[in-house]
């Protein structure tokens, strides 16, 4: 069935369309919440409340989104309030830590030849191959190394390289539900994939940059 | 027409990734010709060395346009053989060659750049290393005199094309 | 230095453009150009790029079975309405 024929068939109370969207989408929807509340149970609850949206809803849906933008921009709504909610009995200080967008470079300036060296810009300490064969880059524990790192991101960028790179969307979807410009999102998700990047570095090279 | 590709090891393009069908099969692009965005690019032999590589292919594309100097595209290209003479004796060749060319007895920034070099030519194993020391030179000629570095660039080319049987018949 | 070029400072910087076809065409040219000769920066393209491959490779927080009879509860009561 396609997009047209399974909002058809829901709007007409079938059960198996409204399973396949849950299998087709679920899994995205739910990582999509925890990109905004981290909590699994309470991040499982808002996509339970988005399910009872989207039927609530399903009759005013017009499809001038696609049915999946719709649903998960009704996932990020309800998520946002959720965290919103959730932040305000968390201590203020690790909110700032956990949010704050940073400014400045994302590779740490000591990397690189000063400005007063005849190679100013250039690597100063390159980085070190990871000399490993992609079969043993997907390994388990590199998998689980990358999935905390994205854990570890301040929240939009968390939620763009969620999108993104996990789930694979395009860069207009992505702007679309989380209602970012094109330019933002493309920062959020260099500054997200830079640390990810640097995650796995220092777990597969065993180095430590100074911070 | 026909023109030049330097390939990374096993037939693999240095930007996509992809690996290039072996010599006779087309390779179609999947947009029309763009500069570095899409289509089939190739050299012509006047700019070789900036983009020195570990294998040299000769290619022939299907509809090539001069989009940069030197850089042509084209919709689709085949490889049609391998350079042979581009192998790791001829990178450490081009790279004595141009730091034989900007030796800088008189000091200064340009002696920097030209020693540098030189340090640099000493680790050369292939054609990808040999790149950094072309670089390293054609700073040097630009720190020697404003427009050395396109200058050198030309002139390393040259004599690369000529060291591997370009210019010949 | 007088020579229009991308130092690697610069590079890792744009990268994500570059990779998002982001840039125009001049300075992708730049950007490669400066690749080529540079095998750090290779290096380093290589990573980000295998960073979004393992990305793209994590598949947990697949729905449990609860969780999917608790949706199952939620239509059936919807359809009852």
């Amino acid at each position: 069935m396609n997009e047209l024929e399974l909002l058809g068939a829901l709007r007409r109370g079938d059960e198996r369309a409204f399973t396949t969207l849950v299998d087709l989408h679920g899994a995205g929807m739910l990582r999509l919440a925890r990109a905004y509340v981290r909590d699994r149970d309470v991040a499982e609850e808002v996509v339970q409340e988005a399910w009872i949206g989207v039927l609530r809803g399903i009759d005013r849906f017009e499809g001038r989104s696609s049915l999946r933008t719709w649903l998960f921009r009704i996932v990020a709504n309800l998520a946002r309030t959720r965290a919103v909610r959730e932040a305000r009995s968390v201590p203020l200080s690790a909110l700032a830590a956990a949010d704050v967008e940073e400014e400045g470079p994302s590779v740490p300036p000591e990397r690189f030849r000063g400005p007063e060296d005849r190679w100013a810009g250039h690597w100063a300490i390159p980085p070190e191959p990871w000399g490993r064969p992609e079969q043993a880059l997907l390994s388990a524990e590199t998998r689980a190394r990358v999935a905390a790192a994205i854990d570890a991101l301040p929240g939009m960028q968390r939620r763009v390289i969620t999108l993104r790179d996990v789930e694979g969307w395009s860069a207009k979807e992505v702007c679309n539900v989380l209602e970012l410009s094109e330019t933002n999102q493309r920062v959020l998700l260099h500054r997200a994939r830079t640390k990810v990047r640097h995650a796995l570095d220092e777990y597969l090279t065993g180095s430590q940059d100074q911070d | 027409m026909e023109a030049l590709k330097f390939l990374r090891p096993g037939r693999r393009a240095p930007f996509t990734g992809v690996t290039w069908p072996p010599p006779g099969r087309w390779l179609t692009a999947a947009a029309p010709p763009e500069l570095c965005r899409s289509g089939i690019h190739a050299l012509l032999p006047d700019v070789l060395a900036t983009w020195a590589a570990e294998e040299l292919w000769r290619v022939e594309l299907d509809g090539g346009r001069e989009l940069a100097p030197g850089i042509v595209v084209a919709p689709r290209g085949r490889l049609l053989g391998r350079v042979e003479a581009w192998n790791d004796q001829a990178a450490r060749e081009f790279a004595r060659a141009c730091v034989a060319h900007v030796r800088a007895p008189s000091g200064g920034r340009a002696a920097e750049y030209a020693a540098d070099a030189a340090a640099a030519a000493g680790k050369v194993v292939a054609g990808d290393s040999a790149a950094r020391v072309g670089y390293m030179a054609a700073q040097a000629a630009e720190a020697a005199a404003p427009g050395g570095f396109a200058a050198e660039r030309r002139w390393q080319s040259g004599w690369l094309a000529d060291r591997v049987g370009l210019l010949t018949g | 230095m007088g020579v229009p070029e991308l130092t690697c400072k610069e590079l890792v910087e744009v990268i994500t453009d570059y990779l998002e076809d982001r840039m125009p065409a001049e300075r992708r040219l730049l950007f490669e150009e400066h690749v080529a000769f540079c095998d750090w920066c290779q290096t380093y393209l290589e990573q980000v790029r295998a960073t979004v491959r393992l990305t793209g490779a994590l598949s947990e927080d697949d729905l449990g079975p609860e969780a999917r009879a608790g949706l199952l509860r939620v239509f059936r009561d919807w359809k009852g309405r």
